[in-house]
């Protein structure tokens, strides 16, 4: 079977015109939706809605960086998985995770929310960093460095969801 | 000859009559279609007025009265007279909206009932059978009006709708006799009302705040293409409430003045709401309003100011924050990266609302323009054009689904398969291994939400896979599939990997009707008791054989290359068992013919599919070059 670049037809690679991108995606969803094959036969519908079923799949991996890049190193053979990517990651960079979930703990416990933005802020910015480190790794054809970046990221990307889950909750208690 | 039997068929795609979109509102209904001008228009459905109140009376020989001849029953008859049925659509007996204010006398529960039941007096009836009446009147008064037959509609639902609803709006739509083309979101339904007529590009906030649901959803709007980047919502949330807040404060102050405790008496509580329904209507004007309360021994009026009557909405209104707010970030924007807002919903005429949602998106003027009542059906006759054929080629809705769909795991865990925000149409497998040593069968309970708890979520359905070979604990392992269809509805199948025993179910909701229910009350119903159903079954299939042997011959035409060795005469075996199939009067044995002329096709279409998509691809880098 195709995979996602074949599928939406671009070249494969970390770097994605994210603007030819969207053009392709939204080119092939006019040939395939099911809204475009309402009046048809079943089997043709229901081979368009599979294909429609896989165009969307497949821009839904390619169109986020992190996704993008965990698929890309799978199709090289090097399944990261969805949570364990820990083994690809620096000593040093674990200690970190572990300060930095202390300091929100604490600041969650004492209410302090500018601390936790501050925090937001900071891992933000970590994560620009990675993303554009991301792209000289894949640059370089360096996988292992690139398996180490998107476990960071994913990391970032789970403390950042957490702390966005913890403001919805204060901000859910105002509203309630 | 079979060729000249084709070209008999005038458009085989196009379904009979008339296809409409229709708003099957809390508190109003609406049918609108497009003119022979192209230009949308809405239906009159009582007088001038395109709003059909969404009541429905029951006599007692069971015949009914909707619309505004239902809501004069109101007030003598509240037991035998259903509002804002659309709050129930999918529930269980068991729902806390059951036990909200209202006048409502539910049948009793009977253990393992999986709807509720209004008791209106000659019997019991579900909120799909209820609102397939809306829906019948609908069409029958859009068919005196429009002079021709009504068939196929776009019916819209709220965004946020989950799979039992959306299954029971589905199921309304089928009671009334209609060929559900589609259901829409309500919020997506207006973007195309809007966009569409202003040629609009970029991000836009739809806030739709109807008599009973609350949906905001974040487009993105592209040469005519309408992306839904995000939705979020509160389905038990809407004007309604505004109505129960201030009739709710009417009723102790009247109870206080008079000495006698008004708050569940049903005439008192049905006078109060139709009395709270006014006062709100005149405060969006005026600063001050007189809630005239009719009780059935006396006449009270109190005077409500605006601000009295905010102070009792202003929680209800801040309610709406939380998805406003989820809805940005699913679609990781910041309020200032939304282009405009439209306002949607009768409710959004409510000062306090208008204020609350310039503040919300960065202090930009909200879009109202469109009456923001008939936005809606407009939408969804647009789209219902566009389905039934009448293609307007720049037209494409991307939708996505509003809540996660996941399977309980051990310990009532949510393992989540489907992410809310994920475009439809989609489908996602995950494996899970047996637990137990020798385990031959596996429970699978489907539940929809974003709770970690399996029993903080709405359960869909419940299955059992059988037929595990007896294997060591964590051996047996089963793929479970679900696929989520443009409707927004779920199936799901269940496969066990080593030895391949495959299960396959549509999601009936667990509180939903069971398609031996509908098919029951399709066949009980008078539109039908009318005519001959199985005349009707026949047409109808003899209608989808020419359809399908249309497409058929053109598919074999355009892509003869395609065809494997042997495939085009199994192909035309099938052709020509459905070709004798039709010269009967079966039906059953031509639906059989279909499928197996299907099945025989499958592999074929599958294989103009990817050459289309290869077409596709290469056609642009044909562009790229020159």
């Amino acid at each position: 079977m195709a995979d996602h670049f074949e599928i939406l037809g671009i070249p494969r690679g970390f770097r994605v015109d994210e603007r030819d991108l969207e053009t392709r995606y939204r080119e092939l969803s006019r040939l395939f939706h099911p809204d475009r094959h309402a009046g048809r036969s079943a089997a043709e519908r229901r081979a368009a809605l599979e294909k429609m079923v896989q165009i969307n799949e497949a821009y839904r991996t390619l169109r986020e960086p992190v996704r993008r890049a965990a698929y890309l190193l799978s199709l090289r053979g090097l399944e990261l998985g969805e949570t364990d990517g820990s083994k690809h990651l620096p000593p040093d960079f674990l200690m970190e995770v572990m300060e930095r979930r202390e300091a929100f703990e604490e600041a969650r416990v004492r209410g302090d929310r500018e601390r936790v933005r501050a925090l937001a802020r900071q891992a933000h910015r970590e994560r620009e960093e990675a993303l554009a480190a991301l792209a000289g790794a894949f640059d370089r054809g360096d996988d292992r460095e690139a398996a180490s970046l998107v476990s960071k990221l994913r990391y970032l990307d789970r403390f950042l969801a957490e702390i966005r889950a913890w403001e919805d909750r204060v901000f859910e208690e105002e509203h309630g | 000859m079979a060729e000249s039997g084709l070209l008999q068929i005038r458009d085989p795609r196009k379904p009979h009559g008339k296809p409409v979109g229709i708003d099957l509102g809390t508190t109003h209904s609406l049918v609108a279609y497009i003119d022979g001008g192209g230009r949308a228009q809405t239906v009159p459905l009582e007088g001038d007025s395109p709003l059909m109140p969404s009541v429905v009376h029951y006599l007692e020989d069971g015949s009914t009265l909707v619309g505004r001849a239902a809501r004069a029953k109101l007030a003598t008859h509240p037991h035998e007279t259903i509002v804002s049925v659309k709050r129930f659509m999918g529930k269980g007996p068991n729902d806390p909206e059951v036990r909200r204010l209202g006048h409502y006398r539910f049948a009793p529960a009977q253990p393992g009932d999986a709807v509720v039941r209004f008791d209106v007096g000659c019997k019991w009836v579900s909120p799909v059978e209820v609102s397939a009446e809306i829906l019948k009147w609908a069409r029958r008064k859009a068919e005196a009006y429009l002079d021709q037959p009504v068939g196929a509609a776009v019916i819209t639902v709220p965004a946020y709708f989950d799979d039992a609803q959306r299954q029971a709006t589905k199921d309304a739509g089928r009671l009334a006799g209609l060929e559900v083309l589609r259901l829409l979101n309500e919020p997506t339904a207006a973007a195309v009302a809007y966009g569409l007529d202003r040629r609009a590009r970029g991000t836009f906030a739809i806030y739709d705040l109807g008599g009973g649901t609350f949906d905001v959803s974040i487009l993105e709007l592209v040469e005519g293409v309408f992306e839904v980047r995000s939705t979020a919502g509160d389905s038990s949330l809407g004007g309604d409430d505004f109505d129960r807040a201030l009739a709710q404060a009417l009723l102790e102050q009247i109870s206080a003045a008079l000495g006698r405790d008004l708050r569940q008496d049903p005439f008192a509580v049905q006078a109060a709401l139709a009395a709270a329904r006014d006062a709100k209507h005149a405060l969006s004007e005026a600063e001050k309003a007189v809630a005239v309360v009719a009780l059935p021994e006396r006449t009270v009026e109190v005077e409500v100011t605006r601000p009295q009557f905010e102070s009792l909405v202003v929680d209800l209104v801040r309610r709406t924050a939380l998805a406003c707010r989820r809805a940005l970030r699913d679609a990781e924007l910041e309020p200032h990266q939304i282009d405009g807002v439209v306002l949607v919903g009768g409710s959004t005429r409510v000062p306090l609302v208008r204020q609350f949602v310039r503040e919300m998106f960065g202090g930009k003027e909200p879009l109202g323009d469109i009456d923001p009542d008939r936005v809606v059906a407009i939408g969804a006759a647009i789209q219902a054009e566009n389905l039934a054929g009448e293609s307007r080629d720049d037209l494409l809705l991307l939708d996505v689904i509003p809540l996660s769909l996941g399977v309980e795991t051990m310990g009532g865990v949510v393992e989540k398969i489907i992410h809310r925000n994920t475009t439809i149409p989609t489908s996602a497998a995950q494996i899970f291994t047996t637990f137990a040593d020798g385990q031959t069968a596996m429970d699978i309970h489907v539940v929809q939400g974003e709770r970690e708890l399996a029993s903080d979520c709405r359960s869909l359905a419940r299955f059992r896979l059988d037929g595990i070979p007896p294997m060591p604990a964590n051996m047996g392992r089963v793929q479970v599939t679900f696929s989520v269809d443009a409707d927004g509805i779920l199936s799901v199948s269940a496969k066990e990997l080593t030895t391949g025993v495959e299960q396959s179910i549509t999601v009936k909701p667990s509180h939903g009707l069971t398609e031996e229910e509908v098919e029951r009350m399709l066949l009980e119903s008078l539109e039908h008791a009318e005519e001959d159903v199985a005349t009707r079954l026949l047409v109808e299939a003899r209608i989808e054989a020419q359809r399908v042997l249309h497409d058929l011959h053109k598919a074999l035409a355009e892509s003869a290359d395609l065809l494997l060795e042997g495939e085009r005469e199994a192909i035309a075996r099938a052709e020509q068992a459905l070709r004798e199939a039709m010269e009967g009067t079966d039906h059953h044995r031509i639906e059989e013919a279909i499928a197996d002329l299907d099945r025989a096709s499958t592999d074929f279409a599958r294989r103009r599919m990817e050459k289309a998509l290869r077409e596709a691809l290469t056609g642009r880098s044909v562009q790229e070059i020159e």
